[in-house]
Parts: C-alpha cells; structure tokens; sequence
C-alpha cells in the first residue's frame, strides 16, 4: 500500500500548490503545516543549534512562498524543501565560521584513546555524535539524508544539488572519517 | 588491513550489491575475521548515526512556527508566487487544457506554413525530346548543382540569381541528360554515351521522360531559351 498512498500524496501536494500558486493562502498553509516538523529537524541536526534551525527552517518556507513557480513537480516537495534547507544550513555553517572552526578542532584533535568496541553504549553514542559534529558540511549532510532520513542516493544528491555517484562519495568518506574519529 | 575496499563493505551493509558480488563476499567473510569485524564496525557505526536524537519542539510550537513565517512574509512584503509579471510566468504551472490548446494551435501554424511554402515543385506531364544544339563543353555540373535545377521551387528568381556561366553549365548539363537517356553522369566525369550492348555500362538510365518531368513548365521554357542562344 506504501506505492499507491505515496503516489496519492504526490497528486494533492501539487494540487495544493496549484491552488496556491492561484492565490489560496490556506493551500501555503497546509503544505507548511505538513513540511515544517521535517525541515526544522533536518536544520537542527545540520546546525545542532535550536535558534538557528528555528530561523534557517522558517526562512526555508518564506523562499517557497517566494519562488513556488520554480517547482516544477518533478522531485517530490519534500525534496525541494531538504534542498532549499541544506543550501541554508551550509550558508549559515560557512558564514558562522563554525564550520572552520570545526575543520581546526578536526585535524588537532587527539583521534579517541581506544575503538569503540571496549566502551560502553552510552559513550559510543557519544563519540559518534560528536563524530559527526566534526565533519565537513557536505559529507555530514550526506550522511544524515541517507542514514538519518533514509533517503535513496538519487534524492539525497537531488537535495544536495550534485551528482548520484558525488552524494555517494561524500557519503562514504563520512562513515571512514567518522570510524577514522572513533578509532576503528 | 581489510581485504576489500571501504566502499564494498558499505554498499554490502546497505544491500546495494549485486547477487554474485553478495554471495562472493558472504562466501570470503566465513573464512576471514577482518572482514566479518569490519561489517561489525560499520553496523555499529552506522547504528549510532542512527539513533542520534534532536530534540524537537513540543505540539504547542508548531502554531507558533507558522505565524512567525507569517510575520516574516509580511514584515518584508514578500510577493507572493501567485503574483506574476509577464516574464515570471512559468509553462509548467499552465493549465494542462490551455497548454494542450497551445500545443496544438502551434502543430497546425507549422503544418500550415509547411504547406504554403515549403511545398516542392508539382509534377508535370512529360514533354517532348529537345535537339541537342551545343556539345563538349569543358565544365560539368555538379551533382550539387543539378539537384539546385531540379529542386527549386522559385525558378525564375534562382535562374536569374546565377551567374551566367552556371546557366551555361544547367543547359550543357541538361543536354548530356537527355542525350544519355536520362542518366545522370558522376560528378567531374566526363559524359559517356554507351553504344548498345556495352557491358561497361553499369547505370540502368531512368527514362529521359522522368528526369525531364522534374522541370516545372517555367524552367523548360527557360531552358529551350537557352538552348537556342547557345546555339
């Protein structure tokens, strides 16, 4: 039942923007209402920073409300919306110099005192959390798309803005850095 | 050290390899524990990228969530997509009845202008044998430029666009044709008349009739024009 109800889900979602793009206000309202949990969460795991996904996801619904006609259909909405939130996320980690910031604890740091089989759960959790903070914006997009959202690698490159085989490449290098950080 | 490369083993854990690269992989990890350990790893790694927790807002945030995008579009008068100006306008977003009706009014123009002008020249009857009046001229024409002289539509503007030389030429050309039986010669190759029962004589000549029956009425009364100047 999952091919047909999504199939389902794709019609009324451009039939509300087509109502919207006629001027029905509680079409843009609908779509927001459905969309606006999945984008703040994706901002939030990008940023780890509550304020600036809160401010990166509602910029990402007044840029729909601005540029609608630019969907053309032929990606999901959902997939429009990751990447007009990743083209934010990355903007705010480069112009925050978070992400440089970053790069330098990155290459100092002291890569984990033993593998991730002696630890408990609860620091390997830790570790590879903290694992993921570390890595460059691509390749931690990449990776919460794929393992976190569970995309396929045609909508995680679609939500990327890049190529099938570059989405799978920062992909890969994000698990051998994060296994490189945790000391596997 | 691992026996395969990163990659592999990824794309094992995710299910993405073939059949046969699967079962030869399965078939190598029973007998080799780095292998088997660094699936292990990745299970585990990827477990935990899994199960890393954000805390999202509780049900009573998300009103608030849509008014604060509400008080962002008004408070920078954003213009809504609806709001088009001519060169905003986007096909796609058409309606799909009003796209169709496009479609189809632009097949029929194109069809249209097709038929009014790009139509070749009628077919005429066959006409009768003109007299060879010049021989052994020096130039041939081009296969090029017979397919000119028996393809335009327009002969008289195209005839007297030509340079007089290349008339000569069209004329000497013609000639060669209906004395050759309606054969064509091969381009740069001086015209040969077969005797009859020449083996060499590969072409099977069409019927002068045909070659002549490509020329409109206008271009054989130019043409016998011609004939009897040269002569």
């Amino acid at each position: 039942m999952e091919g047909p109800r999504r199939a389902v889900d794709r019609e009324e979602e451009l039939r509300l923007i087509q109502e919207f793009l006629a001027g029905n206000e509680g079409a843009f309202e609908t779509l927001v209402k459905a969309h606006q949990k999945n984008v703040y969460s994706l901002a939030l795991r990008m940023t780890r920073n509550p304020s600036a996904a809160q401010d990166l996801s509602q910029e990402v619904f007044v840029q729909f409300y601005l540029h609608a006609r630019e969907f053309r259909g032929e990606a999901s909405l959902k997939t429009w919306l990751y990447r007009t939130t990743m083209n934010a996320c990355l903007n705010y980690l480069k112009t925050s110099g978070r992400y440089k910031g970053m790069e330098n604890e990155w290459s100092m740091a002291d890569p984990t005192p033993g593998p991730l089989d002696n630890l408990e759960e609860e620091e390997r959790q830790r570790r590879v959390e903290e694992a993921i903070h570390f890595l460059p914006p691509q390749q931690k997009a990449a990776l919460i798309l794929r393992v976190q959202e569970g995309l396929p690698y045609e909508e995680v490159a679609r939500s990327l803005g890049c190529s099938v085989s570059a989405a799978k490449a920062h992909y890969h290098f994000a698990v051998q850095n994060i296994k490189k950080r945790v000391g596997y | 050290m691992t026996c395969y490369k990163e990659n592999k083993y990824l794309d094992y854990f995710e299910g993405l390899l073939k059949p046969k690269e699967r079962e030869a992989l399965e078939a190598h990890m029973t007998g080799c524990a780095a292998c088997q350990k660094a699936v292990r790893q990745l299970e585990l790694t990827l477990g935990h990228v899994k199960r890393m927790a954000v805390e999202l807002p509780g049900d009573d945030y998300w009103p608030l969530h849509y008014q604060a995008i509400r008080r962002r579009i008004q408070e920078r008068k954003v213009v809504p997509a609806y709001n088009l100006n001519f060169w905003e306008w986007r096909w796609w977003w058409a309606p799909k009845p009003v796209l169709a009706a496009a479609l189809s009014l632009l097949v029929i123009i194109l069809v249209i202008a097709k038929l009014a002008f790009f139509s070749g020249p009628l077919s005429t009857t066959a006409t009768s044998a003109m007299t060879p009046e010049v021989r052994n001229w020096g130039d041939k024409l081009t296969m090029g430029e017979l397919g000119e002289i028996w393809n335009h539509s327009s002969p008289e503007d195209e005839l007297q666009a030509m340079p007089q030389e290349q008339h000569e030429r069209i004329a000497m050309r013609l000639l060669q044709v209906t004395e050759n039986g309606g054969a064509t010669p091969s381009p740069r190759q001086p015209v040969v008349i077969p005797e009859e029962d020449d083996d060499n004589y590969l072409l099977s000549p069409p019927p002068v009739e045909d070659e002549l029956d490509r020329l409109t009425p206008e271009e054989r009364i130019w043409l016998e024009k011609k004939l009897k100047e040269l002569a």
